[in-house]
């Protein structure tokens, strides 16, 4: 186990020798797929981990398994709030195959409370609990069938209270308080102008509530790891968005130094925000230490719904003024937020909501506002997007119904008030190589055409057809601090090339994206080039896997990396042969000395032992700083943007709705990769739909209600589109590399709004509450009906 | 390594690795013959059947269920047959919905049948799942036993006691429940003759395509009758007597289909549930119970 993690093997289930064969067969196809071209950007390159994944080979920490293995499991909380009396656990330690029991009681002081952003989270529960699955005791034993019978056998005394249900519950006054800061998580205002009197002079404000409801990530693979000790080195083998976090982490609640810890991402199936928080790290690890076994934990399904963070369930008050010839004038905008019982990323998705109020249009004046509170619900955390999603819905909603009343175009409204290069945001940020209006452009055409088509179809029966626009524009990084990424890479005399690249993959080719970059950047080939990230004693903190930064700031560090390790490569190769490094250069994988060519390998024999002394080095910080009092500033480096057209189908008797066509234009600066990108987006157009549509958490009482997939209702493959289109506009980023930028995450943005404009045009209703289900489409079209 | 003879294998050598699973341990016998299916049947009180195991392998992972013997039907070809006998289509209890998605009789000697079958589940699923384990499972949404009961098919129920015949709807009892008692058998499924100038249709909703209904409806139009059925309403699918009657004597047209949409939904009793109201499912019934009836007569009730 320990020398595969050493070379950041961590495909395939039964390690190096399996790879080695799949190595050779990736190479033709990496072949295949840049035939007749000398770099590696711009390529639909295939992604190398699939080669296990679809044959069922990859390697999920569920499905490792050690001598001596325990399987560890949690006692939750059945209640939303109550205060714990007492906990035994007398008969449960002294039950068949247990090894280890842990409670609150043997967590050190130092350690006992995590989070990501704020560390308020017990790793157990100690006095009180504060959502329902809330983990209270760990168990660890032989079996898993042991574990679980032991977790009868705990005794839990609680003093149940009454929970807090809603923000505005929460906010009331006299609310019992859920936390020493009180219930507030963030409570942000940010004001451009006076829109109150920009509002009143506008000539029309439209005004609307827009809701949804909270939304689970999703993610094939549950949280899941496995903790061992490899010598005297703790190692956690886990699916994670972010191994330096715990790493940290751990130290402090083990009370072990930073050298004597070691988290490593294993392979990972999704993520999407919700495994960048604390599940099984902690209880894992201390169990481990307590039993000096192997402790493996994997997260049931209900577990998943019950105790993982959700998507923020948000009340959107919108209003927004324009002049009669479409201009916006004015933004006022309220927002109460359920952030759950503890703190997770709410304040980070507060803060990017704020930011993003206006966007991607120019409003001169802006009066936005948010609080998130506190609630006995599971906490709400990150997911796609960072809640612009539901901003999105609200905000693109309102403009297209400004543009219906003034019988504008969808397209036309946009192009209006679109920002620009060198439009100047809300929070002072100039900016740059803005491609928002080019996906408008992209889209026109279609749109007209579509149209066109669609009116020359007779409406008959009980279907109603109709498009909808919506667009989106997305800040790539984190929200106006620093953070930056770093890459390393190494060479051995054999010729193998390592990448320490410190963000991770989790699930979505950017180890692909990052080798072509590096590839290209050092002059090598790209199947030369072995990415290892996501391990933490082997890259830098670079921060997690999210917010759409890998490319664009990780692909930046490995673009610097690349480049000084051709630099270091040349001068060592020269030193070695006494040649000045002016006669050697390194490109295409080919080593020219004094014009004689030299193999690569050749080159790295020659170079012998120093190969070890090169070591490059790249780091990309771009200065982004933003006052998140005033929020004044430039929050980030680069946006993405993007326009999306939603063809929409209603049952006008059944309220259900089918999209058979879509299309998606993105400006994502340069592609590093055409077919990861539109995977990316095809992916978020299908989540986004699934939001749109299905998906929600059916809360009573503080209980998740539907905690599985029979009843959670996520897009299944004939739910799809029939055609997702994806068209990429010609915008290269110059700060980016090569001129990419991030596209992931954003592609989820518009969906929603782009099917609410689709079922307006189709029927005349305006729904304002996610999802759209059949019977919320129903019921619009009947109180429209009895109103006419 | 499981045998395909009778022999009982105990749980502990059947699945030395117990705890890696899901469900919970059980004995498993694969018999070559339906008598000593019924033997094995009888012989242990908590014996239960497998058949597609589309529904009952869930359950058992659940740990809903605990049978201290799963006997294995699959492999009983007497069970598997399509046939036409006196006019009439009889499926053996283990054809699965693939066979009958293939099977020309069945187009041709119930097309209603051949028709619904696209909304059951998902490929997958249906290449599995069996008439006989829908049945007997008897989930009151469920596409099959809905269809049957519409057609007043007759169910054949065997024991080492004897063998006796139920129409379907003294076979479905309520939700989830049949007449089965615990030693018997569901080995075929007898539909009446298929009458040539008969005219039907048929329609659900479903959140997803392959979710089960949340409502679905039927019809059946023979000269001087009227069928009307809705099922995902109550605890089984049911015919619905004064939508029914309403049409009794009458020629259909669009008052009278109107009128008849609108008895079905004021008489059912639906349940609401996480996925669909008690209201929308009552305004469900009265817009599919239209569409049947306009589908099937022909009559035009929407412009
Ligand atoms: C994701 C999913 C979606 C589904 N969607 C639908 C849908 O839309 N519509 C629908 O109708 N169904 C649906 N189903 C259920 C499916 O149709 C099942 O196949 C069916 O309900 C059970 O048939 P089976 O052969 O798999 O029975 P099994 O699961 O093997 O058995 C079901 C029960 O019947 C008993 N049993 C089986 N055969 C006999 C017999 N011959 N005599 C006595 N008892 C017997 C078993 O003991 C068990 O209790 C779905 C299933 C899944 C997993």
């Amino acid at each position: 186990m320990a020398s595969e993690l050493d070379v950041g093997e961590k495909f395939a289930l039964d390690g190096l020798d399996e790879q080695r064969h799949w190595q050779e067969v990736y190479r033709e196809i990496i072949g295949g797929a840049t035939k007749g071209s000398d770099v590696f950007f711009g390529h639909s390159i295939p992604r190398n981990d699939v080669l296990y994944k679809v044959r069922g080979r990859a390697k999920y920490a569920a499905n490792v398994t050690m001598p001596g293995m325990l399987h560890g499991v949690f006692l939750r909380s059945p209640h939303p709030y109550a205060k714990i009396k007492r906990v035994d656990v007398s008969k449960a330690k002294t039950a068949p195959g247990v090894q280890c029991v842990l409670t609150a009681w043997d967590v050190r002081e130092e350690g006992f409370l995590v989070g990501s952003l704020f560390e308020d989270t017990p790793v157990l529960a100690k006095t009180v609990v504060r959502h329902v699955g809330e983990p209270v005791v760990a168990v660890a034993a032989e079996t898993l069938a042991q574990a679980e019978a032991a977790l009868d056998l705990i005794e839990v005394d609680y003093e149940p209270m009454k929970p807090i249900l809603t923000p505005q519950e929460a906010i009331a006054p006299g609310a019992p308080q859920l936390h020493e800061q009180g219930n507030i998580i963030a409570d942000f205002t940010k004001t451009r102008g006076d829109a109150e009197a920009a509002l009143k002079a506008s000539d029309i404000v439209v005004e609307g509530v827009y809701t949804n409801d909270p939304i689970e990530h999703a993610y094939l693979e549950s949280p899941a790891g496995i903790s061992f000790w490899d010598g005297d080195v703790l190692t956690l083998l886990v699916c994670t968005q972010y191994p330096h976090f715990h790493h940290k982490q751990l130290a402090r609640v083990t009370g072990l130094p930073m050298e004597k810890i070691r988290v490593v991402q294993s392979v990972i199936g999704g993520a999407f925000g919700g495994k960048i928080d604390v599940t099984i790290e902690c209880a894992a690890s201390l169990m481990t230490m307590k039993t000096g076994r192997p402790v493996k934990m994997v997260l049931e399904r209900n577990e998943v719904f019950s105790s993982t963070t959700k998507r923020h369930a948000m009340t959107i008050r919108h209003r927004l003024g324009a002049t009669k010839d479409g201009r916006l004038t004015a933004l006022d905008m309220d927002v109460l937020c359920d952030g759950g019982a503890y703190n997770s990323y709410s304040l980070i998705v507060a803060g990017r909501c704020i930011i993003h109020s206006a966007m991607p249009y120019d409003i001169p004046a802006i009066k936005t506002h948010m609080k998130t509170t506190f609630t006995n619900h599971v906490p709400s955390g990150a997911m796609r997007s960072f809640g612009v999603i539901k901003l999105g819905f609200a905000t693109e909603s309102q403009l297209n119904k400004i543009a219906d009343q003034l019988g504008m175009s969808p397209i036309e409204i946009r192009r209006i008030n679109a920002v620009k290069s060198g439009t100047v945001t809300m929070t002072g940020q100039v900016l740059q190589d803005v491609g928002f209006i080019k996906t408008l452009d992209a889209l026109e055409p279609i749109y007209e055409a579509r149209r066109k088509e669609l009116a020359a179809k007779p409406q008959t029966g009980p279907i109603r057809t109709g498009l909808g626009i919506a667009s989106l524009g997305y800040g790539i990084g984190y929200s106006g601090v620093r953070n930056p990424s770093t890459a390393r890479i190494e060479v051995d005399e054999t010729g193998l090339v390592i990448a320490n690249c410190g963000t991770p993959d989790v699930g979505t080719g950017s180890d692909m994206a990052l080798a072509q970059i590096a590839a290209d950047a050092a002059g090598i080939d790209i199947a030369r080039i072995r990415v290892v990230s996501g391990d933490s004693t082997k890259t830098d903190d670079s921060g997690p896997t999210s917010a759409s930064r890998t490319t664009y700031f990780s692909g930046s560090a490995a673009r610097i990396a690349g480049n000084d390790f051709n630099r270091q490569f040349v001068e060592a190769l020269a030193a070695k042969l006494g040649v000045s490094k002016g006669v050697v250069r390194l490109n295409d994988d080919q080593v020219l000395v004094n014009n004689s060519p030299m193999s690569f390998e050749e080159a790295c024999k020659t170079i012998g032992s120093a190969t070890k002394n090169i070591v490059a080095y790249g780091k990309f910080d771009p200065v982004n700083q933003l006052d998140l009092k005033n929020f004044e500033g430039d929050p980030y480096p680069t946006y993405t943007y993007a326009t999306h057209l939603a063809e929409v189908e209603v049952d006008i008797e059944t309220g259900r709705i089918e999209v058979p066509n879509y299309w998606a234009a993105h400006d994502a600066g340069t592609l590093v990769n055409p077919m990861g990108a539109v995977g990316q987006i095809e992916g978020g157009v299908v989540m986004g739909l699934g939001m749109a549509l299905w998906e929600r958490i059916v809360r009573k009482d503080g209980y998740i209600q539907n905690p599985g997939y029979r009843d959670y209702l996520l897009p299944g493959a004939k739910d799809t589109p029939t055609k997702i289109e994806t068209i990429f506009v010609d915008n290269p980023d110059p700060t980016g590399p090569y001129g990419a930028k991030g596209v992931a995450e954003a592609s989820i943005i518009p969906v929603p709004a782009a099917i609410a404009a689709g079922l307006h045009e189709a029927t005349g209703v305006r729904p304002a509450k996610m999802p759209m289900d059949a019977e919320t489409v129903l019921d619009l079209l009947d109180r429209k009906e009895a109103a006419e | 390594m499981w045998s395909a003879s009778g022999r009982r294998l105990r749980a502990s050598s059947a699945n030395p690795r117990a705890d890696q699973v899901k469900p919970p341990p059980f004995d498993y016998a694969k018999p070559a013959s339906l008598s000593e299916a019924l033997e094995l049947l009888a012989s242990d009180d908590d014996a239960k059947i497998l058949a597609g195991g589309q529904s009952f392998v869930p359950v058992l992972n659940f740990r809903l269920a605990s049978p201290s013997l799963l006997i294995d039907i699959n492999g009983l070809a007497e069970l598997g047959r399509i046939s036409l006998v006196d006019g009439g289509l009889r499926l053996g209890a283990i054809v699965r919905y693939r066979d009958l998605e293939d099977s020309e009789l069945v187009a041709a000697e119930n097309p209603l049948l051949a028709h619904a079958l696209h909304h059951i589940a998902h490929y997958q699923i249906r290449n599995r799942g069996t008439v006989g384990g829908s049945s007997s499972h008897a989930d009151p949404s469920a596409e099959f036993p809905a269809v049957s009961a519409l057609c007043g098919a007759e169910y054949v129920l065997q024991s080492i006691r004897g063998s006796r015949v139920l129409p379907a709807d003294e076979f479905f009892l309520g939700a989830l429940t049949t007449a089965l008692e615990a030693d018997e058998i569901l080995t075929e499924i007898r539909f009446p003759p298929w009458p040539r100038d008969r005219r039907w249709a048929f329609e659900e909703i479903a959140p997803r395509l392959g979710d089960f209904a949340i409502l679905g409806a039927a019809v059946l139009l023979d000269p001087g009758e009227t069928r009307i059925l809705v099922f995902g309403a109550g605890d089984r699918a049911s015919r619905l007597p004064r939508a029914e009657a309403a049409l009794r004597g009458r020629t259909l047209d669009k008052a009278a289909i109107l009128e008849a949409a609108k008895l079905a939904s004021e008489e059912i009793e639906p349940q609401g549930d996480i996925h669909a109201t008690a209201e929308y499912r009552k305004a469900m019934a009265e817009v599919l119970v239209e569409r049947c009836l306009e589908r099937a007569s022909g009559v035009k009730v929407v412009a």
